[in-house]
């Protein structure tokens, strides 16, 4: 085996070999030595032996690997949408492929092709829906009559089809949701749906759990999605740009879903009034909701949200220029271990933000991908072992 | 029988000794022998003659690796806090990690007794920095490079994922 990328051994057959020295450690070592891992060698590490095989196949190493400090920086997951003409028809149509990208803001990306999964998925239709801790939920088509929905490790080959929500029925999707509820350790997906007829009050959502395997109706949503259909994740709760209309005025700004409480919508309005022409999306850093206002040319301001529901509690974090006259959509992806903060913007850019620096660094995806107009979606994903299939979930007790 | 106390003499650092698993005797002193959290426990509880510790798990050869490591430790740890007192501007912590990385450039077997030594000894920075060590041995070998380096026996299952 030689590819690139790995050690050679060069020692041969020195001393080393001479004194047999078995290597076994107490489980709770080696189970720390595989939180450290990336997932690609994680899994390497499953058939070096019977005894890693049952380590590695432990369900607490999966919330090691989420957790470890020391772990790797999270990679991304692209859906590249490629233009290609139809042979029979003449039309361009979207091709779309999927492609990694490793060891994001070291300066030595590296972005390697992922194999769609093995089930029936139209090339052109199929739809990435959300990504997290691993496990990225995707659906196989634009039209609502024949869409399937799917939950897929990718790092293991994985993959659960779920049944259809029930509100799908009479209602059409508008957008989902991913999140962990950590007091059950569940993971739970979230589905807006509205009526086709776009009335506001027809809003309802559902909610599916790992755990259980099965959709909930949580009931009418009083806040519709605005400027965006973009859902964010942050501990134990979900969010969207709204608005919150009433007689005196009109108020912008985030609702949020908090899984797992009784008083599930709640909003905050956003840190500064919103006019025509303003230029917001929100986010996610240190596990808190933040809100990205990019109305003004060349800057971006990133405010922090420090408790839901309190619109005082904005706290402007970053103030960032950037070499960029129009910015007509940006969307912050994540905080890397590194202190950096990643951010695509205008659909091609991917670009990592350095706040002691105040540099900003474009991640070139162009020698990869070739000199071509790319557009693509961004995921983030970090590779566990954790699996989609109900029957193999341990949920434990906190 | 002790010797007489004589107080016109500077008090000697007060030292403990440590023996090895092969019956070698170490004197270090109080505060590095404390790195180690149970030494640390133990010591609390003994009486404040007994300062001799049998350790029935480490080698000699360990157990002076271990003692490098523990008194680089604490003297870099002064010196650091020193530095930052006086407010001038020390490298301290990065010569210190530089030092790390060239400890633990160690064969195999020697980083496996520096782990089980630290992980008896309950060391928590030794243990981290062996740990990450062979989480970097392990990072971009192929698992047969794996059992090889390791010297673990080949009993394993096909895996269908294994290949990449």
């Amino acid at each position: 085996m030689s590819k690139g990328g790995e050690q050679q051994d060069n020692e041969g057959s020195n001393n080393e070999q001479n004194r047999v020295c078995s290597w076994s450690l107490p489980e709770e070592i080696y189970l720390n030595i595989f939180s450290r891992l990336h997932i690609r060698y994680l899994i390497r590490c499953r058939c070096v032996c019977k005894f890693w095989h049952t380590l590695i196949s432990d369900p607490y190493l999966v919330s090691m690997h989420l957790t470890h400090p020391q772990g790797k920086e999270p990679d991304l997951i692209l859906v590249v949408n490629e233009y290609e003409k139809d042979d029979e028809s003449g039309n361009y149509r979207t091709r779309k492929n999927l492609y990694t990208v490793e060891n994001i803001g070291c300066n030595d990306e590296a972005v390697k092709p992922l194999p769609l999964p093995p089930i029936d998925l139209n090339p052109f239709a199929f739809c990435i829906k959300a990504s997290f801790d691993g496990l990225i939920w995707l659906t196989n088509s634009w039209t609502p009559s024949s869409k399937s929905f799917y939950v897929w490790n990718p790092c293991t080959g994985e993959i659960l089809r779920l049944p259809s929500p029930r509100t799908m029925m009479s209602k059409t999707s508008i957008f989902f949701g991913f999140d962990h509820n950590s007091s059950l350790n569940d993971y739970t997906l979230f589905g807006l749906f509205s009526n086709t007829n776009g009335s506001d009050n027809n809003l309802e959502a559902e909610v599916w759990t790992l755990g259980s395997g099965s959709w909930r109706r949580i009931g009418k949503v009083p806040f519709a999605p605005k400027f965006s259909t973009d859902c964010v994740s942050t501990v134990g709760a979900l969010h969207w740009l709204s608005e919150d209309i009433n007689p005196h005025s009109v108020y912008v700004g985030v609702c949020s879903f908090v899984i797992g409480n009784n008083k599930e919508f709640q909003f905050t309005p956003l840190p500064r009034k919103i006019t025509c022409g303003n230029r917001y999306s929100i986010g996610s850093l240190w596990g808190c909701l933040s809100a990205v206002d990019y109305s003004f040319p060349r800057h971006i301001q990133i405010w922090i949200l420090k408790q839901l529901g309190v619109k005082e509690s904005w706290t402007k974090q970053y103030v960032m220029s950037i070499d960029e006259e129009d910015i007509f959509q940006l969307r912050l992806l994540c905080l890397l271990k590194c202190g950096k903060i990643l951010l695509q913007y205008n659909g091609m850019k991917l670009v990592s933000y350095n706040p002691k620096s105040r540099k900003i660094r474009e991640i070139g995806l162009h020698r990869f991908l070739g000199n071509r107009n790319l557009d693509f979606d961004a995921f983030l994903h970090i590779g566990t072992l954790l699996s989609p299939m109900p029957c193999n979930r341990i949920v434990y007790e906190s | 029988m002790k010797d007489s106390f004589n107080p016109s003499i500077e008090p000697p650092k007060k030292t403990v000794t440590l023996v090895s698993s092969d019956g070698y005797d170490f004197e270090v002193e109080e505060e590095v022998a404390l790195e180690s959290q149970v030494i640390k426990d133990g010591f609390e509880d003994k009486a404040v003659d007994d300062r001799e510790y049998l350790l029935f798990n480490v080698h000699s050869d360990t157990l002076e690796l271990i003692i490098k490591y523990c008194e680089k430790h604490v003297s870099s740890r002064k010196s650091i806090s020193a530095a930052a007192a006086s407010s001038s501007s020390s490298n301290g912590e990065e010569a210190l990690k530089e030092w790390d990385e060239h400890f633990i450039s160690v064969d195999t077997n020697t980083l496996y007794d520096i782990l089980m030594a630290a992980d008896y000894l309950n060391i928590k920075s030794l243990l981290d920095l062996a740990i990450q060590k062979v989480a970097d041995t392990i990072h971009g070998r192929s698992p047969e490079q794996i059992r090889k380096k390791f010297n673990i026996e080949n009993d394993s299952i096909i895996d269908p994922w294994a290949s990449e």
